[in-house]
């Protein structure tokens, strides 16, 4: 048996594709006739706002609420899907496995590499349809992008993981949004537009190091009459965000060790 | 390599499932356990697989003792409860998934022991489209396939029509002479009469009789 045919048939690769091209689609339809803004405008000046893109958050077009719920609540979905439905499946049949295994620890850490190589499509899909959207490509750049956009989406996946854990059912999934989508929701954007000043809501430790990967995060555009200036605060260096992102992850392993010890299943 | 219980108890919500239940398992001979519905018959499996933890003594297996040398008891086969199983794979896709963790059997042996058991293995039926009977079968399959040196059965003839629990009945019989430990329960009489070499009534948790 080829160990690779089984390990694309468990991460479901088909699946994968389809899920990142509808997300996809409904972002590109949501910007481009919903909100009339074109695509191919978007070059990728930082990592930021790359990311924003991958995010579906086109704050420097648009910064209402609704346009970032909206998107985001996209995005979300489309990792808590594509990891909740991994964790689900193995949970579900974990009397089988666990025999076959011999150690609970041994199925997790595949169900982790699972959701990497999930993480590596679903960004690499997304890649793909924003060099054929939107033409544009600075290779060195992107590369860092998706470095850090990869290990962004496990940070929130081990989130979701553990809920898994804990609820292996619906409630796990329907948990992980609500955990997932709360923070964004209520965290805060201090931004400026010409000489105007909004701040929205506050932030969230969770926050920092997801958004804020990029020390002073900056986009002007000289093609508009004003400039417009959007900056994450508190403003932490790179090296810091990824200090607590690295230590959240450390701490959301430590914790999911702890759960899986204590489980039983019944 | 006999399975050795030792004065097991288990409590849910201070309810006692399993009562002070000590029993030797030895390889070669099959155990029909029968009860009443919530009388503890599942939970026993459970724990002698290492799915739960028992309150109070101890299962040894080849010596070792489970939860403190092992976590789960090795090569074993294993139907309890309603197996989900992987929906949107064909019966053959999941079972070649499962046997390529161990990498122990062939192709050519699950596509055996599917055809075997009357389910296609070239089909693209996916399980999910399955009828109970059939995903029943499948469950057998995927206990039986690798030959395991235990076997642990909860009403594994439930959802099958009077064929296959001939064939399965035979292939039973065939893994026993392997000196297999084989572990079932049923709430079929003949079952038990015709497979079980010896017989456990189980009743509220305890071990009633066993002849």
């Amino acid at each position: 048996m080829k160990s690779c045919d089984i390990l694309l048939q468990t991460v479901n690769v088909k699946k994968c594709i389809f899920v990142s091209v509808i997300t996809f689609f409904i972002r590109y339809v949501y910007v481009n006739f919903c909100m009339g803004f074109s695509l191919k405008d978007v070059i990728i000046l930082n990592g930021f706002y790359s990311q924003l893109f991958f995010g579906g958050l086109f704050v420097d077009y648009s910064f209402d609420i609704i346009s970032l719920s909206f998107q985001t609540l996209i995005y979300i979905y489309e990792i808590c899907y594509l990891t909740v439905d991994i964790t689900c499946s193995v949970n579900d049949n974990l009397t089988i496995l666990l025999p076959r295994y011999g150690k609970l620890s041994r199925i997790y850490i595949k169900t982790l590499i699972y959701i990497l190589c999930r993480n590596t499509i679903l960004i690499a899909v997304n890649y793909i349809l924003y060099l054929i959207t939107c033409h544009q490509s600075v290779l060195p750049q992107d590369l860092k992008i998706m470095v850090l956009l990869w290990i962004e989406l496990f940070t929130f996946q081990l989130l979701s993981y553990l809920l898994c854990l804990w609820k292996s059912s619906i409630s796990g999934y329907i948990i992980s949004y609500i955990i997932l989508f709360l923070p964004i929701m209520i965290c805060g954007f201090n931004y400026s537009m010409g000489n105007d000043n909004w701040t929205i809501g506050g932030y969230s430790v969770f926050h920092c190091c997801i958004f804020n990967w990029h020390n002073s995060i900056t986009v002007n555009y000289l093609d508009y009459a004003y400039e417009y200036s959007v900056s994450c605060a508190p403003n932490l260096s790179s090296r810091t965000s990824c200090y607590i992102s690295i230590i959240l992850c450390s701490f959301l392993m430590l914790l999911g060790n702890i759960i899986c010890k204590r489980k039983e299943i019944l | 390599m006999n399975i050795n219980i030792n004065s097991i108890s288990k409590y849910i919500n201070s309810e006692c499932v399993l009562n002070s239940v000590s029993y030797v398992f030895e390889p070669g001979k099959i155990y029909g356990i029968y009860g009443k519905n919530g009388s503890g018959k599942t939970m026993l499996l459970r724990a002698i697989a290492g799915l739960i933890k028992t309150d109070s003594g101890t299962i040894e297996y080849n010596g070792k003792i489970l939860h403190k040398d092992l976590d789960y008891l090795p090569d074993t086969g294993i139907i309890i409860e309603n197996i989900q199983f992987w929906k949107m794979y064909s019966g053959y896709e999941n079972l070649r998934m499962l046997a390529s963790i161990n990498q122990n059997i062939s192709e050519d042996e699950i596509r055996d022991i599917m055809s075997y058991f009357g389910l296609d293995p070239l089909s693209k039926k996916k399980v999910s489209k399955y009828s109970l009977g059939m995903r029943q079968k499948l469950s057998i399959c995927q206990a039986l396939m690798e030959h395991p040196h235990i076997l642990l059965l909860d009403e594994p003839t439930n959802a099958l029509d009077q064929s296959s629990i001939s064939l399965f009945r035979n292939r039973i019989l065939e893994e026993k002479s392997r000196n297999t430990i084989i572990i079932f329960t049923s709430h079929n009489q003949e079952d038990i009469e015709l497979l079980a070499d010896e017989i456990i009534h189980i009743e509220d948790g305890r071990i009633k009789e066993h002849r």
